[in-house]
């Protein structure tokens, strides 16, 4: 049980901060510009990208585990992985729409930004190149999802610095917004004594 | 949205007002973590151009009935199909090595915002030749953007240009990395929309100088 668990952390906290998502592979930067605008915007995106990278990654292990010896797996792992990506998303949208289908109303526009997006699919291909015990996938996955709403949450924290009549006219918002990214991928690069 | 009213579309549009690395970010990813010299962005524009035109001239046959999330995420594994042969093709001429160290962001284009979103919310809208117009567009400016970055960080971190040496009094190989590569694109971006605001200003000013002459 120790043991399971210590894997699990110890996933999860590579997944958040080690192998951020955000910061470190530069995944899914669309959807956290996006998402930083607003904190609804923000709590909603996040939540699904935590919840689909979870299940996902739990199901993705199964494929690695059960398929991966197949000589063609690397070149379907793609189709196969947006294969459960698409499953999760639209069984949990069923779920949703029959037990509280005001909740799906209101975050219609962006679910489907939070579930098919780079951050979401890179993760579950980082793992399974990690490769591991179905606990170290499962919190890998949740890690990840962490990870971006850590990502996301700094973004939205300076959001009204980046684009201050400070900053110059050419630079303020997206320009200045992926060299701020870029300063904190290098104190953390420098902190985890990466090269 | 440039388009007139008889529908037609402006190819410069996606090129440069709506830039997708330079201007709106919205597909910055690849560039930031792949396309760190010119071999390794040729191999992601190639792959992105091919896969997005393909995949958004086969979600076009579809049909509207399908329900939205349905739709959205046959988007999805169509492009994961059509990745198959585009990976197998890029095999055959950049070599399995140079395709293998970009595999990660290669894999992560069939969920490019072209395709997920921007599908419904623009190229559907239009007929088929305006739509592939305005999607050329698009892609244009994504793989423009793609071989500058990656021709850029080739020179300042090698020294070197594919295999041509570039001799050059410093060295940065901090380019290579993820957090050059958001540098980079954040400095190129700046400069982007000072170069094209200015030019937008200049041509306005010429042309209500002209309209006062007449």
């Amino acid at each position: 049980m120790e043991t399971i668990f210590s894997r699990f952390l110890a996933a999860a906290l590579l997944g958040i901060f080690i192998e951020n998502a955000a910061f470190e592979r530069a995944l899914g930067v669309n959807v956290l510009l996006y998402a930083a605008r607003k904190r609804e915007n923000l709590i909603g995106i996040f939540t699904g990208v935590v919840y689909v990278t979870t299940i996902s990654s739990a199901l993705t292990c199964l494929t690695d585990r059960y398929f991966s010896a197949w000589e063609y797996y690397n070149i379907l792992i793609p189709f196969i992985y947006i294969f459960i990506v698409s499953a999760v998303y639209i069984l949990t949208q069923m779920l949703v729409w029959m037990f509280f289908p005001n909740i799906l109303k209101r975050v219609k526009k962006y679910v489907h930004l939070s579930v098919f997006n780079c951050a979401v699919l890179g993760a579950l291909f980082i793992q399974s190149r990690i490769g591991g015990t179905f606990a170290s996938y499962i919190g890998y996955g949740l890690g990840t999802g962490l990870g971006f709403l850590l990502a996301g949450y700094l973004l939205y924290a300076a959001e009204d610095r980046l684009n201050s009549e400070n900053v110059p006219e050419s630079f303020r918002g997206m320009p200045i917004t992926m060299i701020y990214i870029g300063v904190i991928s290098l104190a953390l690069s420098a902190f985890w004594g990466k090269h | 949205m440039e388009q007139n009213k008889s529908g037609r579309v402006k190819l410069l549009d996606g090129i440069l007002n709506q830039n997708m690395v330079l201007m709106s970010g919205l597909f910055a990813g690849p560039v930031i973590g792949a396309a760190t010299n010119l071999e390794n962005s040729l191999v992601i524009a190639l792959a992105f151009t091919l896969i997005t035109m393909a995949t958004a001239g086969l979600c076009r046959l579809l049909p509207k009935k399908i329900v939205f999330s349905v739709r959205i995420a046959l988007y999805a594994l169509i492009a994961s199909v059509i990745y198959i042969p585009v990976i197998m093709l890029e095999n055959l001429i950049f070599g399995a090595d140079t395709v293998r160290s970009v595999s990660l962001y290669l894999a992560i284009l069939v969920t490019n915002p072209l395709i997920m979103s921007k599908t419904e919310s623009r190229f559907f809208l239009r007929s088929v030749p305006m739509m592939f117009k305005d999607i050329t567009g698009f892609v244009i400016g994504f793989d423009l953007s793609c071989i500058i970055v990656g021709a850029l960080r080739d020179i300042i971190s090698d020294n070197m240009l594919w295999n041509t040496i570039i001799p050059l009094p410093f060295q940065m190989s901090a380019m290579e990395s993820v957090y050059g590569g958001f540098i980079l694109v954040g400095v190129l971006a700046g400069l982007f929309r000072f170069v094209y605001r200015r030019a937008l200003r200049r041509r306005s000013r010429s042309a209500s100088e002209n309209n006062d002459q007449k």
